[in-house]
């Protein structure tokens, strides 16, 4: 006896049911556990589908699928990582390495040029401000995307989600108001530091919020075999 | 196997040892071709089987593939050029392991 379409189908509903987002990794086990039902079927044809399914998910243990999940999410999140890391080597690398070093120069200047620290503390607080605000308009529009897809992929799920790495640059605004401002802002070597922050910050909200995004189809299908076959 | 903790460390080398002798394989396929050679002593869990499959894959060590099989998709596993190298390494390693082992509890016992 082999498994039906409809049966298929309610394997893929029991997956999601079950915690199982993914149509990728919900396809591993509605095959798995397809495999499984159709095998006990052999040795026994009277077990209705219901009881062999049942059976079959007592295999994956207490946790159900969760472990396989978050086993998976933890390799993609490193893969994703992988991503956002040899992006950023490029602009450490000739090329492009004269134009990052001249962008953190030229901004080492104007910050070093202005004497009113007041002045100064609303530049940055402005520039990290603009690029908090660029983040929310970008998730916005990530967010609706995702939403009109019919499926969900997991490694899409973690490029447009980017990992909740986008709160890293809000730090900059809260170590302005905690610190010395005075002290901090009138000093050559934290201007050298703000300059390169400031310049590793774009970079990498280009990387997080452009570059990889619009690569996303091209990394997807690199990712997954199935991803051009549904 | 009465203690899956003795079993767990090794499963990823059991999975290298099994798609370089086998070529390409699913999950499932997996699970009972280990119950099969082992006459049923031992069980690769579902639950720890993917995990292992995932890293291993994470870690460039093998490659998948996907046919449609009857109704649905499946997922095949092969050895990349690196999966066969480690292969070779890590079963080495853990015949090192089961010598001294046998050293530890049994002197008299030796495999060559």
């Amino acid at each position: 006896m082999k498994i039906s379409n409809e049966q298929i189908d309610e394997l893929y509903r029991f997956t999601q049911k079950h915690f199982v987002d993914y149509y990728d990794l919900q396809t591993e086990l509605v095959d798995h556990l397809a495999n499984g039902i159709e095998a006990k079927w052999q040795t026994n044809p009277n077990i209705s589908f219901k009881n062999a399914l049942s059976l079959e998910f007592k295999k994956f243990g207490v946790f159900g699928f969760s472990e396989v999940v978050e086993e998976r999410r933890r390799m993609l999140c490193k893969k994703y990582r992988g991503f956002i890391w040899n992006y950023f080597k490029a602009w450490w690398s000739l090329p492009k390495v004269i134009l990052s070093a001249s962008f953190i120069y030229l901004i080492f200047k104007v910050l070093n040029g202005i004497v009113d620290v007041s002045m100064k503390e609303m530049i940055i607080a402005s520039f990290f401000t603009t690029i908090v605000f660029l983040i929310s308009i970008k998730s916005y529009f990530f967010h609706r995307q995702m939403k009109l897809r019919s499926k969900k992929w997991m490694l899409q799920d973690i490029i447009f989600r980017q990992l909740g790495i986008a709160d890293l640059f809000i730090i900059p605004v809260n170590l302005l108001s905690v610190t010395n401002q005075t002290q901090f802002l009138n000093n050559t070597y934290s201007d050298l530091a703000l300059a390169i922050i400031m310049v590793q910050s774009v970079f990498l909200f280009k990387i997080m919020f452009v570059d990889i995004p619009q690569k996303s189809e091209e990394l997807l299908a690199q990712t997954y075999p199935e991803y051009r076959m549904v | 196997m009465p203690n899956s903790k003795l079993f767990k460390g090794s499963l990823s080398t059991i999975i290298l040892k099994l798609l370089d002798k086998e070529g390409k394989m699913y999950g499932y396929e997996i699970t009972q071709k280990v119950k099969q050679l082992t006459h049923g002593k031992l069980k690769i869990t579902e639950g720890a089987l993917y995990p292992a499959l995932h890293k291993l894959e994470a870690e460039g060590l093998l490659e998948v593939e996907v046919a449609k099989v009857q109704n649905r998709l499946r997922k095949y596993y092969k050895l990349t050029e690196l999966g066969e190298k480690e292969t070779v390494n890590r079963l080495a390693e853990l015949e090192d392991f089961i010598r001294s082992m046998q050293q530890l509890v049994n002197p008299n016992w030796n495999i060559l």
